[in-house]
């Protein structure tokens, strides 16, 4: 893996804050990593993947299922306990998508192409919840008192 | 004017959002379809007339760039006009999926306004076109 730089890390964690403001209607405050909140119940993390010229690379979501239920409800209009385990899901990863793709062009505007997959998402014991918010590249954000990790992972190419 | 549109995503999060915003915006729908990849879309363009497509490129089985592509080669298809909805940021394959012939494209996340504004261009040339 190759080392990430604080700058592209600070730009994913503004990109998050604002597609979760424009998408999900939510809004993401940073926290340092020792002052998160307790993450509670089940945890899931989507995660998608990007490779061009320029950079390859993956970033993923890391939420509590209750913080992809929120997000679910606010983009589809519904009540948090009429969304789906399914919906909740599906709004993480979309999510992600969005941030993947506005990520990128945060960082190495609009010229270069990039191929993205399709995000997937899996369980995370605390364990592995924990692993991925003291990674190098992640950062640990806060919504309405329940804590969300991003994390950016970089494989070989140039930096900007 | 009367529309039946398809909404091609994977997201049912995202064709849900979609098809609010339709509504929200007074667009005139019959039917709103739905596929979750270009390989059922392309099943739904070729049983039943649509008017207008609206299409995510990052998508499983067959991609968005993919589904344009089958349409451009085929006579009736390529005539529909087709909106991509994405997160693609390249100018280089926002100009290539222009040169294949789409109508428009909206970057997510859009807002309604923005939504608004782009559905009701490519309508108006729709109808201007069909006059």
């Amino acid at each position: 893996m190759k080392a990430v730089s604080d700058e592209q890390v600070d730009a994913l964690t503004s990109v998050v804050c604002d597609v979760l403001e424009a998408s999900a209607f939510s809004f993401a405050d940073p926290c340092a990593k020792d002052e998160l909140p307790e993450a509670r119940g089940d945890l899931f993390e989507a995660e998608i993947t990007f490779s061009g010229e320029k950079q390859q690379g993956t970033i993923l979501l890391a939420a509590p299922a209750e913080l992809a239920a929120a997000f679910s409800a606010e983009m589809l209009a519904l009540d948090r306990d009429e969304v789906s385990d399914l919906q909740a899901a599906d709004a993480l990863k979309e999510l992600l998508n969005v941030v993947c793709g506005q990520w990128l062009t945060a960082v190495w505007g609009v010229d270069p192409v990039f191929r993205l997959t399709v995000p997937q998402m899996k369980a995370l014991t605390e364990t592995e919840w924990r692993s991925i918010c003291e990674r190098p590249g992640a950062r640990a954000l806060v919504v309405d008192g329940i804590p969300l990790a991003c994390a950016l992972g970089l494989s070989g190419r140039a930096t900007p | 004017m009367s529309l039946k549109m398809l909404v091609v995503d994977d997201s049912p999060t995202v064709r849900a959002v979609i098809k609010r915003t339709l509504n929200v915006a007074g667009v005139q729908c019959d039917e709103i379809c739905e596929a979750g990849n270009g390989v059922e879309a392309l099943q739904l363009l070729r049983q039943s007339a649509i008017d207008v497509v609206i299409t995510d490129l990052n998508m499983p089985e067959m991609s968005g760039a993919e589904l344009i592509q089958e349409m451009q080669a085929d006579a009736r298809l390529k005539k529909i006009p087709t909106i991509v909805v994405s997160t693609e940021g390249s100018k280089t394959r926002l100009n290539e999926l222009h040169q294949k012939g789409i109508s428009a494209c909206l970057r997510k996340p859009f807002t309604p306004e923005q939504f608004n504004e782009v559905i009701h261009r490519v309508l108006e040339q729709t109808h201007e076109s069909r006059i």
